[in-house]
């Protein structure tokens, strides 16, 4: 399906998870032409596209930090075009895992549960089970700087899930990985977001990672 | 080049060691330890600690918002703004203290209130600077996936911003202790005699009025004591704020765009506030040397050749100037060549260097003026009348200054050139000055050009060290000062002036200097 310079592909019929209605991104002045997409829950749209050509907007746009020129967001029926970012219920992954270098890698994982309010004891338990799934249960106690950027990569994952997002939106998160560890986190997030039913934008340059992760493509010009 | 760290070692142990040895040996009787336990000496300094808390106070809510501004955001003049809150710094402190009594003199009555602000006024810089290092290291990316994760954009100042920033916030709040603590110049001029004292006025007065020399030690090591507890404190927290920074991200600077009217409304009024708080003492004492009774004149600078047959035991302050000038001059070169030398010291990982050349930094310039007065002001070896006792001692106070500005750059010089030079057939003396040369000969202007400006407005250690009949400029105003009458206090004026001139005509060519290093 080709919708004016922006292609779409194997799109499926399930319930729409996060929609785009005639979204029209940019500072000032449109980057692209009004996008319409639906993301069913538990599936991944793949968006590439050469550098500067407006992924990361889309994506700054869809969690908040951008406001869009027109157009709607869509999250599981709500309208969040004006909500704001930590009201959204998107998490967000980027390149650089980001981790808060004050915080304890049980702490980071725990940060979202905190800033909704839950017990400290419940927060950091939950945390634990997280740090587990991402295999990094053994290393808890180092601190940010003292792991390798893979293992940074995964708590910064572990992190951005344990709020229970409604949806996930990754900017190139596996660009500082080995080609190991990338396709397996890649087939392992996969299935988490089809287990949890998280519909999410997974934007890269690279065409491999975009075909392993997405269910939909979007290619930008 | 293995052998440069003779020269500090030999500059320090003579000038500096020896004098604290003549210090320590001339002053130190029972009467030290009687002096060191006294009421008198930790009431007072009981009283500068607590003056130096409301100092690092309002420097900090004052600052922290110019650093946020600063380090954070992307606008038009912010490169003008960031040179213009490093002015404080660099002016002398008595020039501080003048713009302070004739902006606020009318209101304020001389105590607390104005050495306050005029600390407050001083080191803007320093909280700007450290603390601004360290948020604009912060990723802002960081805030973002904060918010995605639930927090308010109050939540994300409290629980990523502060924590990130308590260190640098910790490191500079101690710096700005320290400087309150040991100030003469501000409270001299500006302070009340009671709630102001400093250690430092009382090392002054108990060695130059009272010549109670057991006492005066005592001070001065209560003094040392606390300043080098506060510096110590500070280096522990610059190391944990560096891991953080280090920790966060790869890159050490990010700036944001501004995307919202009221952000910008809001770095518009810091910007601006700021911009005023710091001009407006300058301009207070410009005025003061341009308006008379009837207004605008020039007659105070037209005046100035005669002002001194006015001023009776004070000198002429042409001569001051030209003293002023000269022992600039001198400062400098003693300073460029000792600096060089501890420059390529640094260089070749030498720490003990870099830590001997940090020592004035915990000394007061009281103390240093004091030793070298035993030490070579008087028999068997007076050099008071040669006039090298004030360039030496000025020398020892801008080292640790001159080190904190060339380190960053020395350490970053790339060895591999010296091996590249090496392998092309060059000697190995001619490859270290093919890879290091530019380097030190900009660190020698540099370092030559920056002890010129605390050379220039330099008071505590010249204060001891200056003939009364000649004075230097700075001590010169503060005298013109106490005296009655408006031609003292407009000539006071036109001196500030002139030092202010001066002094940011030689940190602009250090900064040019500066920026011209390549490595």
């Amino acid at each position: 399906m080709t919708m004016s310079g922006v292609t779409m592909s194997a799109m499926t019929m399930s319930t729409p998870g996060l929609t785009l209605k005639k979204l029209v991104i940019g500072y000032l002045h449109p980057l692209l032409e009004p996008l319409s997409i639906d993301i069913h829950a538990g599936k991944t749209l793949a968006v590439l596209g050469p550098s500067g050509c407006g992924k990361s907007t889309l994506l700054a746009t869809i969690v908040g930090m951008t406001p869009a020129l027109s157009g709607s967001i869509i999250l599981n029926g709500r309208d969040i075009s004006n909500v704001p970012i930590h009201q959204r219920g998107i998490g967000l992954v980027f390149q650089e895992p980001l981790l808060f270098s004050h915080l304890s890698l049980v702490d980071n994982i725990a940060y979202g549960l905190r800033a909704a309010h839950v017990d400290k004891e419940i927060a950091r338990a939950k945390a634990d089970e997280l740090l587990d799934w991402v295999g990094l249960s053994s290393i808890k106690h180092q601190r940010t700087w003292e792991i390798s950027g893979g293992q940074a990569g995964r708590v910064a994952l572990a992190r951005a899930l344990a709020p229970n997002p409604q949806a996930l939106l990754f900017d190139e998160p596996y660009s500082a990985l080995d080609n190991e560890t990338r396709l397996r986190l890649s087939q392992e997030v996969r299935d988490l977001l089809r287990q949890r039913n998280i519909p999410a934008i997974h934007v890269t340059h690279d065409r491999i990672e975009a075909e392993s992760v997405a269910d939909q493509l979007l290619v930008l010009p | 080049m293995r052998r440069a760290w003779i020269v500090p070692v030999i500059f320090f142990a003579t000038f500096l060691i020896y004098p604290l040895f003549v210090l320590a040996r001339t002053a130190w009787t029972a009467d030290t330890l009687v002096s060191l336990t006294s009421s008198s000496t930790w009431t007072v300094a009981l009283i500068a600690s607590a003056q130096s808390v409301l100092s690092v106070g309002l420097s900090l809510a004052i600052g922290l918002p110019i650093a946020g501004v600063l380090s954070r955001y992307q606008f038009q003049g912010r490169s003008f703004l960031w040179a213009l809150v490093t002015v404080p710094f660099v002016l002398p402190t008595v020039v501080v203290a003048l713009g302070f009594q004739a902006l606020l003199g009318g209101l304020f009555e001389p105590g607390l209130i104005l050495v306050v602000l005029a600390h407050a006024y001083i080191n803007i810089a320093v909280v700007v600077r450290i603390v601004g290092a360290q948020w604009s290291a912060i990723n802002p990316h960081q805030m973002v996936v904060a918010r995605t994760l639930g927090s308010t954009p109050w939540r994300v100042f409290r629980t990523i911003t502060i924590p990130n920033l308590t260190p640098s916030i910790l490191a500079s709040a101690c710096v700005v202790f320290v400087f309150s603590f040991t100030s003469l110049g501000i409270v001299t001029i500006l302070g009340d005699g009671s709630t102001t004292r400093t250690l430092e006025q009382v090392i002054l007065r108990q060695s130059s009025v009272l010549l109670d020399f057991p006492g005066a030690l005592a001070s001065a090591i209560l003094q040392l004591v606390v300043v080098s507890s506060a510096l110590f404190i500070a280096a522990r927290s610059r190391g944990t704020a560096l891991t953080l920074r280090t920790g966060n991200s790869t890159r050490t600077h990010y700036l944001i765009r501004i995307t919202s009217k009221k952000t910008g409304l809001w770095v518009f009024t810091i910007a601006s506030l700021a911009g005023v708080f710091v001009v407006a003492p300058i301009a207070s004492i410009v005025w003061a040397s341009l308006s008379g009774r009837d207004g605008f004149t020039l007659g105070w600078w037209i005046s100035l050749q005669d002002s001194s047959d006015a001023f009776s035991r004070l000198g002429s302050p042409l001569h001051a100037l030209g003293l002023s000038v000269v022992l600039a001059i001198f400062t400098a070169l003693t300073a460029a060549f000792v600096g060089g030398a501890i420059a390529i010291a640094v260089m070749g990982r030498n720490p003990f260097i870099a830590f001997l050349s940090l020592i004035p930094l915990g000394l007061s310039a009281a103390t240093v003026g004091l030793g070298t007065l035993l030490a070579f002001g008087r028999a068997p070896i007076d050099l008071r009348a040669s006039g090298v006792l004030i360039p030496i001692a000025h020398a020892l106070v801008a080292v640790p200054l001159v080190v904190a500005l060339a380190a960053p750059v020395l350490r970053a010089a790339d060895p591999r050139r010296m091996f590249v030079a090496s392998s092309l057939g060059a000697s190995p003396n001619r490859a270290w000055w093919t890879a290091y040369g530019n380097v030190i000969r900009m660190v020698m202007l540099a370092a030559g050009g920056l002890a010129g400006a605390v050379s220039l407005g330099e008071f505590g250690a010249a204060t001891f060290l200056a003939r009364p009949d000649s004075p230097t400029v700075p001590i010169q105003i503060s005298k013109l000062l106490t005296r009655p009458g408006e031609q003292a206090y407009a000539t006071a004026a036109v001196l500030s002036v002139t030092l202010i001139i001066a002094t940011l005509t030689l940190m602009l060519i250090v900064d040019r200097m500066n920026s011209k290093v390549r490595l």
